[in-house]
């Protein structure tokens, strides 16, 4: 009966002040909702382990990620191959590469596939059985056996129309090279990650029985009682051993602090640039919750202050501890409640929206990882659950702690006092200090991400982008073999970079086009770095000798992307000798390590290998930037080589053209055509298209970011008012007895404004130290803009300052405009 | 105006109006009060007789009349004005004692004097002792009021009432939260303070508080009903 008395109650207050009480089931939601999306989004990009049937989690076991080469490193065969027969550390173990392939030949229509090369346990593995065939077996590895391919469910489907008899057909694959179909896997299946169709790996990759220079990644369950920090201590000390086997023929294999191979979650090793940022995510979204929590505990409080004197006769009818608790925790019960199935909802758009966004970033290159789907999931309801009780808790807490708290004698003896007193300043102070630094934090963090990748977006990576057309062109092996340590092989490679020479003369033939370009990666794309030394100043430390980003490229392509040679030659028929050993350094590399002279004819290598040939500098070009503005791998230093004795396997055009986009890529696809129809032409897209690729992730996360900022710019405006408003309230009994001790209008502003300032001060210097913080586990594998820096460090701050001075002057405005009897007797 | 003159107001009216509603809290009201006197104003509950004292120390202000204080008009003054006058020559006793929590008792003291620019720290300092020690309340000062007994915090009330050495004390209901013994405490204190010369205006609903004043106005419905001398006037001291 008392239990429903009290229900009926709250449920009373709450409908009495029906605005008051959507603001605070908004507030909420917002706090629940992004809590809910953003640990629904971590949970499916990061933390639900990968699992099969088995229900083992999987690993990802490769070399250590390196900041200063993009991404994830593959390791070398024969290491893990050593690790796999360890079977006391890994009860199963298998190995990938990925690549792409081109399914279908000159009359079928030639298709790009992302393709996986595995190992033949892949399957058993992962417990999925072909739904058609069989998978590869350990013979489809042997030198000379008859090449064989798995189909995924959606090129099987698409394009060979769902045949039902594809197995044991031949198909060609990159170019002409005939494939035997030997199977089909089920709708949905591509582990490792991207695979629409797997090959078998060489066999030297799979049972290596020396170490050679062919690198693979790791997928890998642990042995029964082996724990991930047991396995990452076993592959440290297996790093040392391999450190002295490798120190004469292979050093720079481990790196300066000993570190080679590592073991991660499989989710998080597909992630590694990014952890930081989506742990920063996770964070501020706790943060958001915090301010909700502290927003909805201040307008509760609020509400309390309001009905401190009902309380107080409550207390004196002698209700129960329990039961005044319960009764203040039956209205953020029901406020916490509703805002959770409204976070529900909220959440599940976002998630909606963020899946659009996932298949939009990735509709040209398919590059999304299978797992990036993200929903709700019974984990993420769990944590809502998880994060409604502790809302109650915490926004229930506070009023309920004033309740019990109060020094009810006086209230009941003198209506016109709150009773609080000492402790009341302090949890006041402590909530507007709290509102402070908890918005500070988020607010700067959004500010850095959002500006950094905004202008990483739009910055100047020294190339042309204007009527730039781009694209990747794979040329067919079969079309283009190279014999390798034969007599043929210097003729070979010519032979295939004199296709590209050919696709380019073709395509300057066009009339729309005003010039082209072929690179290994262009300016934007790209990046990492390898250590150079100059001859005669070589440093035996190979990391304090000065580092680069390398390329191949065509000649007489600079001017297509704006480029141009400043000293020196460009690349020539000299540089297409076997003998010749070319390259062109950029403008920065130039002025900063031959500051007094020229570089042309100086020699340099590849630092820390003896047997790495000399290079002669023959010309300098203008300044580009390798790789995004914000990826730690980027470079401003870049060298360039000449592709003649190299013969690429994959290049990256650039065309510059006249008239529309769509006629370019025409032009472009005609002439591949008419060079070799069986060559790959695909990712075609503009210069601008291609340079923001990189960034659609970080961009898809700053808007999230931009979310919170505004919510939690939102939450502070709105949270840091209510809080000061409150407490100028609940004081001004005793602005009234300043007044009437004689302190005038202004000094009571000048003594709020004064104790606001301070409490500003504390929040913000622990804020701007948490952010500072943040960003700094952040900046590990990210670049931040010193704009954004500045912006979030200094505008920030300050537009919080403003928030508070005005929340605390308005409200003490308010109550000094009062008589000083009327405040005095304030109720 | 006579010598003695503190305090004259004429035809003063204090109306409230509260939507459609107009209350007339005092109508007409005319009070003379000289330096020196003791005076209480005594009447039923709602009769106006705090709205008279709030007008008096000038935390309100008057609907229509005229108020003189030592021979100043003071209903055109601004507000920074009249806040002046109220730290250098009101002291206030309210019946809830209104202390500062946050601030300890030789804090609460002191802080009409913090307002005054003609004080040095060494000065204000004395003027806390001197004040704390006229209500035997030093053994106190590092306390904060939460750890003292009613009759203690109003004793500390009236110690930041004198501290500013005013030309009035204006008390609303001394006693009205004390019990009899703290009463008898506290209105010794304030007839401790007439006699030093200090002019005491205090509403009040104890008859026996009320009774130790010299003259008693009774209050009803508003307006000034009886003004009577009651007890002989106290030499003022020099």
């Amino acid at each position: 009966m008392s239990l429903s008395l009290d229900i009926k109650y709250a449920t009373r207050l709450l409908m009495k002040k029906p605005k008051f009480t959507a603001l605070i089931i908004g507030i909420v939601a917002i706090g629940l909702g992004l809590t809910l999306y953003a640990y629904s989004l971590l949970n499916s990009l990061l933390f639900t382990p990968i699992r099969f049937a088995d229900g083992k989690n999987v690993y990802a076991v490769e070399a250590m990620y390196d900041h200063t080469h993009l991404a994830r490193r593959a390791a070398m065969t024969y290491d893990l191959f050593n690790l796999q027969q360890d079977k006391t550390l890994f009860s199963d173990m298998g190995f990938y590469d990925e690549g792409t392939t081109f399914v279908g030949g000159t009359d079928a229509g030639l298709r790009k596939y992302n393709s996986s090369y595995v190992s033949y346990n892949l399957f058993s593995f992962t417990g999925v059985n072909p739904i058609l065939g069989r998978g590869i077996e350990e013979s489809d590895h042997f030198d000379g056996a008859e090449q064989v391919v798995v189909l995924g469910y959606g090129i099987w489907q698409g394009y060979f129309n769902g045949d039902p008899n594809i197995v044991g057909k031949i198909v060609p694959i990159d170019g002409e090279e005939p494939a035997r179909v030997i199977g089909v896997m089920p709708e949905g299946f591509a582990f490792p990650s991207i695979a629409e169709i797997w090959q078998p790996l060489p066999y030297n990759a799979v049972k290596p029985t020396e170490r050679e220079m062919y690198f693979v990644h790791g997928f890998a369950k642990l042995a029964d009682g082996v724990t991930p920090e047991r396995a990452r201590a076993v592959l440290d000390a297996r790093s040392l051993e391999i450190k002295d086997e490798v120190s004469e023929k292979y050093p720079w294999l481990i790196r300066e602090n000993d570190k080679y191979l590592s073991i991660e979650p499989f989710k998080k090793a597909a992630l590694t640039q990014y952890h930081g940022m989506f742990i920063a995510l996770l964070i501020v979204v706790f943060l958001i919750l915090m301010l909700s929590c502290i927003n909805v505990g201040n307008l509760l409080l609020a509400s309390v202050n309001e009905r401190v004197k009902e309380v107080a006769i409550r207390v004196a009818l002698g209700v129960p501890q329990k039961r005044l608790i319960l009764q203040m925790l039956w209205e953020s019960i029901f406020v916490c409640i509703t805002g959770g199935i409204l976070a529900i909802l909220l959440a599940g758009w976002g998630l909606d929206i963020t899946n659009t966004v996932l298949d939009r970033a990735y509709e040209i290159d398919k590059l999304k990882p299978y797992w990036w789907n993200v929903s709700l999931d019974m984990d993420s309801l769990t944590v809502l659950a998880i994060a409604i009780i502790s809302m109650i808790v915490i926004t229930g807490f506070i009023p309920a702690w004033r309740s019990l708290n109060g020094d009810f004698n006086a209230v009941l003896r003198d209506g016109t006092r709150g009773a609080l007193g000492k402790n009341a300043a302090r949890t006041t102070k402590a909530l507007v200090i709290s509102e402070i630094l908890l918005s500070c934090v988020v607010l700067i963090m959004a500010t850095v991400l959002l500006v950094s990748s905004y202008g990483a977006g739009i910055a100047d990576y020294g190339v042309q982008t204007k009527n730039r057309l781009t694209a990747q062109i794979q040329i067919s092996p079969s079309d283009y073999p190279i014999r390798v340590d034969t007599e043929f092989e210097y003729s070979d490679r010519l032979a295939r970079s004199q296709f590209y020479f050919d696709l380019e003369t073709e395509l300057r033939a066009q009339p729309n086009v005003l010039g082209t370009v072929l690179m290994s990666q262009l300016p934007g794309t790209g990046g990492g770095t390898s250590f150079f030394e100059i001859e005669g100043r070589e440093n035996p430390v190979i990391n304090e000798n000065p580092y680069s980003n390398n390329e191949g490229a065509s000649k007489n392509g600079w001017a297509t992307l704006g480029m141009k040679i400043i000293e020196g030659r460009d690349f020539d028929y000299r540089d297409a000798t076997e003998e010749a050993d070319s390259m062109i350094i950029n403008e920065s590399i130039a002025r900063d390590f031959f500051p007094n002279e020229s570089p042309i004819g100086q020699r340099v290598r590849r630092a820390g290998r003896q047997d790495a040939s000399w290079s002669t500098i023959v010309g300098v070009v203008s300044d580009t930037y390798h790789g995004t503005y914000m990826d730690f791998s980027s470079a401003s230093y870049n060298s360039y080589h000449p592709i003649d004795n190299w013969g690429p396997f994959r290049m990256q055009i650039a065309i510059h053209y006249t008239g529309s986009e769509g006629q370019a890529r025409e032009t472009l696809a005609n002439a591949v055509n008419a060079v070799n129809p069986n060559v790959g032409l695909y990712h075609v897209q503009s210069y601008d298209a291609l340079i923001k690729k990189p960034l659609l992730l970080i961009e898809a996360v700053s808007q999230i970011f931009l979310l919170c900022g505004l919510v939690a710019a939102f939450l502070a405006a709105s949270g840091i008012y209510a809080v000061a408003a409150n407490s100028v309230q609940q004081r001004t009994q005793e602005i009234g007895v300043r007044r009437a001790l004689g302190c005038t209008d202004r000094g009571i502003i000048k003594l709020f404004m004064g104790q606001a300032s301070w409490q500003l001060l504390i929040g913000i210097a622990i804020g701007v130290g948490l952010a500072l913080w943040l960003l700094s586990l952040m900046s590990q594998t990210m670049i931040f803009s010193q704009v954004s820096y500045i912006l979030g460090m200094l505008v920030m701050p300050a537009l919080i300052s403003a928030m508070v001075l005005i929340a605390t002057y308005l409200p003490t405005k308010k109550v000094v405009e009062m008589e000083p009897s009327d405040a005095l007797h304030h109720n | 105006m006579s010598v003695n003159e503190l305090v004259h107001l004429n035809n003063i009216k204090k109306v409230f109006a509260t939507d459609d509603i107009e209350t007339h809290a005092l109508n007409d009201i005319n009070l003379k009060i000289n330096q020196g006197e003791y005076i209480s104003i005594t009447g039923p509950s709602g009769c106006g007789k705090s709205t008279l004292l709030s007008l008096l120390g000038l935390l309100d202000v008057a609907s229509a009349g005229s108020y003189s204080l030592a021979g100043h008009n003071v209903e055109t003054l601004d507000k920074n004005e009249r806040a002046r006058i109220r730290n250098k020559e009101i002291g206030f006793i309210f019946q809830a004692f209104n202390l500062i929590s946050d601030m300890t008792v030789a804090e609460n003291v002191e802080l009409p004097l913090t307002y005054r620019k003609d004080l040095s720290s060494a000065q204000r300092k004395e003027w806390v002792a001197d004040a704390l020690a006229q209500v035997d309340m030093s053994h106190r000062a590092n306390h904060y009021p939460s750890q003292l007994s009613g009759g203690q915090q109003q004793r500390v009330a009236v110690a930041r009432a004198i501290s500013g050495k005013p030309s009035i004390i204006l008390a609303d209901e001394p006693t009205g939260n004390l019990d009899s013994k703290n009463a008898q405490i506290v209105m010794a204190l304030i007839d401790q303070l007439h006699k030093q010369g200090t002019t005491v205006c205090m509403v009040t609903h104890d008859p026996n508080s009320a009774a130790r004043a010299q003259r008693t106005i009774e209050v009803f419905d508003g307006q000034i009903v009886s003004d009577q001398v009651v007890n002989q006037p106290t030499a003022i001291s020099a």
